[in-house]
């Protein structure tokens, strides 16, 4: 009761006008830097972080959270309708997301990705405000077994997102695997494979190689058909219709649910949960086969989760000090210019500051959805460019954004070499998802790897006793058992109907 | 518009004059700086040293009438950004800042592309506690008793760090050599970066850490891990109870995460001066005290000569440290 009732203190807060102002510059910053690939929320908020210490706390921390979430907005624009995913975490809209853009159906991918956003900030708040303060202690019973369990799991999406042929799936993830330990060894510090070139230690940037590998490669793939075949057909409608809100529907819930969850856990970062949860939509579908052909719930759930996992991320950074991603790490630096130190007594102590930010997001969910709505019209008219005009600019907009992710000319060559990659692997039919899950998933599953045989001195033992991690690993071993049996049967069908 | 941006800038440029002709006589360094600075920050915006080059940039850049650009350019533990400041040319107006990536990573790496002398020191900004911290269940109540007790079985201890290139490594690694304990007997996991290795103290996966205070002060109200010492020689403002390494008798835990700058080979001494000069000042600005302060940063200007036997200390400190625990490869 004393939780409602604070609840609405907070709101009262949230809702002063100038409180209300910076809610929405943030919202709007954060949009707009969404949609601009290369420059993510996490820099933008750190170049913020001097204005914002001008301004009272409350107000500063109202507006650097909202540049987070509204990225999270903002990010699946572009991944819907150019194919250029904004941040790490809108890689996996772009699977269903352009490819509805293609069939004249970007108004309802970005229709339901902000109404699945916003109904996963609310739940991500209410969740947050009654369950999240319980459910931190439990998030911190994840060592590294238990990350390594997770990953596992999202490297395992690799096998089901492989496409036509198996082999080729997994030589795309194996090479994903193996661009991802280029760099720095993060357990000893050494260079590897670099062979003396100083930006290699850098390793690829996931952002980087997927502007190229998507974006790149599907100009120039376009490039071959005549210009006006690209987006087929008519514009139909800008709003989802009734269908795709019933679709949406449950879908919404379990990215939420899940987004939710696993955003509570430090070290697990957004483009891992889009990947299970969209893994886990494709499992509860009936028509599995159809993901990546331009399904509404590939869009409805990840932008779900993605957002969800926002939300959460609020909780271990308030009770704990520990920031789940490194954008969470920025407005942990904020706390503290502004001498809110987090820790449970935040609560105690600063409980007008608390609940005005928590209620700061529902009224900035509110604001985004506002904002974003009305834009949608706007951003799937620029799709009526001519495509002769459109792709010659959508390779700006990636060579920008590859030169913003570290100011690196040289990231610039890699993503053009992406590129190029990707135009091959497309004509040899070798799928590209898998190779980004493997390099998301990679550097992150050695580390959990190594970390857990360091601990065990070695002993592989260490996965099975943890009930967590081998709860994890269970389940990907399910998830690649129904993979290999539903493609086996497929393969069966399609033989018998053409046979 | 095009007209107004030509008076803006005249006036700019008026300002710009008046301002070298008043340093030409006072100063006598009439030429440096004229246009606009960058300072390559090699890790990623947003993290503790950024931050402190944020909050002291701004009045740097009031104080000479020119734009200070903060430019990240992240990866490689550091290397490339490093790198990218060693090659250009040394007229001030790109200069690289290191947070314990130079003397770490060359002592580390064999084969690093650069060596710590390579650089033209120009000052100390900053240092920040460490924090010697253990689960609250712990049974070591004092570091005294976890250095005994690590000392009967060093095998059995779990000991989180947070990169093998952090201080905290070589902070451990010096704390127990002094003590008589081989670090490498301990079992050393490493997590990537500072808050997933406390995250893996609170969550009891390790028994002991050597962390950023700052990452420490929220977990230890929160009742989750208790912090035995501050590697600081005075105690931290924000951690009144808790001792410091010296107090115990441990004066080897002094190992501090720290801020500096550094040119290319060859910075003339004249720009250099200036930037000492300017960065001594702004490190006296009561406003930048108080704002490093707040995350457990204390204000520790060095000289560049000063700083150049610090980065000499810690160089020669870590090569023996990563010789002996087998890091130099």
């Amino acid at each position: 009761m004393e939780t409602i009732q604070n609840l609405l203190f907070g709101f009262s807060i949230a809702l002063q006008l100038q409180n209300l102002f910076f809610c929405f510059v943030g919202s709007l910053i954060g949009t707009l830097i969404g949609v601009l690939p290369g420059l993510g929320p996490a820099a933008t908020m750190a170049i913020l972080i001097p204005f914002a210490a001008g301004l009272p706390p409350t107000a500063a921390i109202i507006m650097l959270a909202a540049i987070y979430y509204g990225a999270m907005y903002g990010g699946s624009s572009t991944s819907i309708l150019l194919n250029i995913p904004g941040e790490a975490a809108s890689v996996v809209t772009c699977l269903d997301g352009y490819q509805m853009a293609r069939q004249g159906r970007a108004g309802p991918a970005l229709g339901i990705s902000a109404i699945s956003s916003f109904i996963a900030g609310t739940v991500a708040l209410f969740g947050l405000v009654f369950l999240a303060p319980v459910l931190v202690d439990v998030a911190l019973r994840f060592g590294p077994p238990e990350h390594f369990g997770l990953l596992v799991l999202g490297l395992s999406v690799a096998v089901s997102l492989a496409g036509e042929s198996l082999p080729k799936g997994l030589a795309s993830a194996a090479l994903g695997l193996m661009l991802a330990a280029v760099g720095i060894d993060p357990q000893s510090g050494l260079t590897r494979y670099t062979f003396g070139v100083v930006n290699l230690m850098g390793g690829f940037d996931v952002v980087v190689v997927v502007v190229g590998l998507f974006a790149i490669a599907e100009v120039l793939s376009n490039a071959e058909t005549p210009a006006f075949e690209i987006f087929k057909g008519k514009i139909a409608g800008f709003w989802p219709n009734r269908k795709d809100l019933r679709d949406s529907a449950a879908p919404i819930a379990r990215g939420s649910f899940v987004g939710f969850l696993l955003g509570l856990i430090p070290g697990v970062v957004p483009p891992v949960i889009t990947f299970v949860s969209y893994d886990l939509e494709k499992r509860c579908s009936k028509h599995p086969e159809l993901f990546g052909t331009g399904r509404i719930e590939g869009v409805a759930a990840p932008e779900g989760a993605n957002n969800a996992c926002t939300g959460s991320g609020m909780i271990p950074l308030f009770v704990l000090g520990l920031p789940t991603t490194a954008s969470l790490a920025v407005l942990l630096g904020a706390l503290m210019i502004h001498g809110l130190q987090p820790g449970p007594m935040l609560f105690e102590q600063q409980k007008e500051f608390v609940w005005a930010v928590l209620a700061s997001m529902y009224v900035g969910n509110v604001m985004l959805l506002v904002l974003n709505l009305p834009l949608i019209p706007l951003w799937v008219s620029f799709l009526r460019i001519p495509y002769p005009l459109l792709g010659p600019a959508i390779i700006v907009i990636c060579v920008i954004a590859a030169y913003g992710v570290r100011n690196s000319l040289f990231d610039v060559w890699i993503m053009l070499g992406f590129g190029l990659l990707g135009y091959a692997m497309r004509k040899l039919e070798f799928p590209a998802i898998p190779l980004i899950i493997a390099l998301i998933l990679g550097d992150r599953l050695e580390n959990a790897l190594r970390q857990s045989l360091t601990l065990s001195r070695g002993s592989l033992v260490v996965f099975v006793e943890s009930p967590i991690a081998l709860g994890f690993l269970a389940t990907a071993a399910v998830s690649i058992g129904f993979s290999l049996y539903y493609r086996y049967q497929s393969r069966g069908v399609s033989a018998t109907t053409h046979g | 518009m095009r007209r107004m941006n030509d008076i803006q800038a005249g006036i700019l440029a008026m300002g710009l004059v008046a301002v070298s002709l008043l340093s030409a006589t006072v100063g006598g360094a009439a030429e440096y700086p004229k246009r606009a600075i960058d300072v390559v920050v090699p890790i990623s915006a947003g993290g503790a040293g950024d931050t402190w080059v944020r909050t002291i940039m701004p009045y740097l850049s009031k104080k000479w009438g020119v734009p200070i650009n903060v430019v990240n350019k992240p990866g490689g533990s550091g290397v490339i950004g490093t790198v990218a400041v060693l090659a250009s040319p040394p007229d001030g107006y790109t200069v690289a800042y290191d947070g314990h990536i130079v003397p770490a990573v060359t002592a580390i790496q064999a084969d690093c592309p650069f060596k710590w002398t390579d650089l033209t020191p120009i000052g100390k900004l900053a240092s920040a506690p460490l924090a010697f911290a253990v689960p609250a269940d712990s049974p070591w109540k004092t570091l005294k008793e976890a250095v005994e007790d690590i000392r009967k079985n060093p095998e059995a201890i779990k000991a989180g760090v947070g990169g093998v290139s952090m201080p905290a490594v070589f902070a451990l690694a010096k704390l127990f050599d002094s003590v008589g304990i081989d670090f490498k007997r301990l079992n050393r996991v490493i997590f990537d970066g500072s808050a997933p290795t406390m995250a893996a103290l609170a969550g009891k996966h390790v028994m002991l850490t050597s962390q950023p205070a700052i990452d420490a002060i929220a977990l230890l109200k929160a009742g989750k891990i208790r912090v035995l010492a501050v590697s600081s020689s005075k105690r931290s403002p924000n951690l009144p109870d808790v001792p410091t390494g010296k107090e115990l008798g441990y004066p080897a835990y002094d190992r501090q995460t720290y801020g500096g700058l550094n040119g290319p080979a060859n910075l003339p001494a004249a720009i250099t001066k200036v930037w000492a000069d300017g960065l001594k000042e702004a490190l006296e600005d009561p406003a930048i005290v108080e704002k490093l302060s707040v995350r457990e940063t204390l204000v520790d200007f060095q000289s560049p000569e000063d700083y150049r036997k610090f980065l000499e200390t810690q160089y020669k400190e870590n090569l023996a440290i990563a010789e002996q625990l087998g890091l130099r490869k």
